[in-house]
């Protein structure tokens, strides 16, 4: 039987060991933060499901090698990032905005525009969510996945420039940007 | 900064993402089955490598991801080569070991069968020979090896060996010999018919030399029809006693044939006053071993005699014999 309160890397080991009830208790914890990645930077249920069964599916084949040197929150997110990128490269070419910091600010400035915010019914928290949401959506790619890893995977900026392949400063830029066009868009919602 | 170093620190933003988030869907049931019974299956399997190397590229497991050799990693030629000292010492130490005078030679198989063939059902007095004839007979290319590998001192014992009986000094003479003596030279024949093409088989020419394996043949020949209906009854039996316990090597015809042929052996002709002094020392040398073994009814040591040396060499002393 496998301990409840068991972290993740112990988990993992367990499953490598053989233990099916360890992966899925993992899993349980930590599907929907996964699924979520995938939905938020995608906005595709079907797809979000495909990838992130790959996702788990590539996390079950290297539980072998698994070593507990990192949160297994960071390495499956990093499985999820190369998923999602492969994704990217096949189906369609988006262009990097860290070098333009004028189409990031454009694409902030015309936020709120496209989100369907509408001040005179966004009425509590719920509302400011959904703004959220709606903002979140409009971030270019690179800014929303450093922000949902941070936000679903707990990764730190550290983290974020390792999964994505970046250095700290261009993982760190992103961030900011993803946040402060977020924060924007919630203060002028409320 | 708004942007947040520690990731536990309270965030409102994050939290409000993940109150807005809270009500997603999440993943499809069809997709979380099929990732269980993945992982199920996988468990199932047990260890075993999996995983690609990019898949398992991830900052927690640095310098981990591929265990298996580079390609370009050099042992395995570190490894080759050891191995190929290691054959090319032993041939070293078994050429030398071949080389020395008394040495056991590649003969060494025939007498390591004769004992299996003595728990076998008690032979005829003759039949003891079959054996070594067989193993000769089995792997003709023993000889030849030998003769390969022997050094020029014994250059004359090896060729006198494979060679036929010394050349009577006339053809009447010869055909005489073939016909009383073909056991001596059916050893060798296998190889020198291979050899020879068959018209030069009938074709019994005196050498002036004991080597050329063309006489061997002519003189094995004609010896098959001549041997004794009670030899070749004698042969019958001893192939059938050879057969019965199952001998390890399996040569049966051709140790048929030897055996029918040595059945003949204790009559050697005479050798020739013109032979070789070196092969006649060789005869001379084999007939101590070979008289001693037929008077007790053991298997005649290999190499056998060609011929029998004129009695006024006998008085010298002979050399000793191989003890094989």
């Amino acid at each position: 039987m496998v301990d409840a309160l068991q972290d993740d890397q112990a988990l993992m080991l367990a499953y490598a060991g053989g233990q099916v009830a360890a992966f899925e208790q993992l899993y349980q914890r930590h599907s929907q933060r996964l699924w979520r990645y995938f939905f938020r930077n995608t906005g595709n249920a079907a797809l979000a499901d495909d990838l992130a069964q790959e996702t788990w599916f590539a996390v079950v084949d290297g539980a072998q090698r698994y070593q507990p040197q990192a949160q297994f929150m960071t390495w499956a997110f990093t499985l999820a990032h190369h998923k999602l990128v492969d994704h990217w490269r096949r189906h369609k070419a988006h262009r990097s905005l860290d070098e333009e910091d004028s189409e990031g600010m454009r694409l902030a400035e015309t936020l709120f525009a496209n989100s369907g915010f509408d001040p005179e019914r966004l009425q509590g928290r719920k509302d400011l969510a959904r703004a959220l949401l709606a903002a979140l959506a409009q971030l270019p790619p690179e800014q929303r996945e450093a922000f949902l890893l941070q936000a679903e995977a707990d990764m730190s900026v550290a983290d974020i420039a390792a999964a994505t392949q970046v250095t700290q400063e261009t993982a760190k830029s992103r961030l900011r940007y993803a946040r402060a066009k977020l924060r924007q868009a919630i203060e002028v919602t409320a | 900064m708004n942007t947040p170093q520690d990731p536990k620190r309270p965030d409102a933003l994050v939290d409000l993402y993940r109150e807005a988030s809270a009500q997603d869907a999440g993943p499809s049931d069809a997709s979380t089955a099929q990732i269980l019974a993945h992982a199920r299956a996988k468990a199932a399997q047990g260890p075993g490598p999996a995983a690609t190397p990019t898949d398992l590229d991830s900052p927690g497991q640095p310098g981990q991801h591929f265990r298996g050799e580079a390609a370009n990693d050099r042992r395995w030629w570190l490894q080759a080569l050891g191995s190929l000292a290691a054959i090319g010492l032993v041939s070293w130490l078994a050429l030398q070991h071949l080389n020395e005078p008394g040495a056991p030679q590649l003969e060494a198989p025939q007498m390591d069968s004769a004992p299996s063939a003595a728990s076998a059902p008690p032979p005829p007095p003759s039949a003891p020979a079959a054996p070594t004839a067989a193993d000769r007979a089995a792997s003709p290319d023993s000889a030849k090896m030998r003769s390969e590998v022997a050094p020029m001192g014994q250059a004359a014992s090896s060729a006198a060996d494979a060679a036929p009986p010394p050349a009577p000094a006339s053809a009447g003479a010869g055909a005489s010999s073939a016909n009383t003596a073909p056991a001596p030279a059916i050893a060798p024949a296998p190889q020198a018919e291979r050899r020879m093409p068959p018209a030069a088989a009938p074709t019994p020419v005196a050498p002036p030399m004991p080597a050329p394996a063309a006489p061997a043949t002519a003189a094995v020949a004609p010896a098959y029809p001549a041997v004794s209906p009670a030899a070749r009854k004698q042969a019958a039996e001893e192939k059938r006693a050879a057969e019965r316990p199952a001998p390890p090597i399996a040569a049966a015809p051709a140790a048929s044939e030897a055996a029918s042929a040595l059945a003949a052996a204790p009559t050697l002709p005479p050798c020739s006053a013109d032979l070789d002094p070196q092969a006649l020392a060789e005869q001379r040398r084999r007939i101590p071993a070979y008289d001693k073994a037929l008077a007790a009814g053991l298997p005649a040591p290999a190499p056998l005699p060609v011929c029998r040396p004129a009695p006024a060499h006998e008085a010298e002393p002979a050399q000793p014999v191989d003890s094989r």
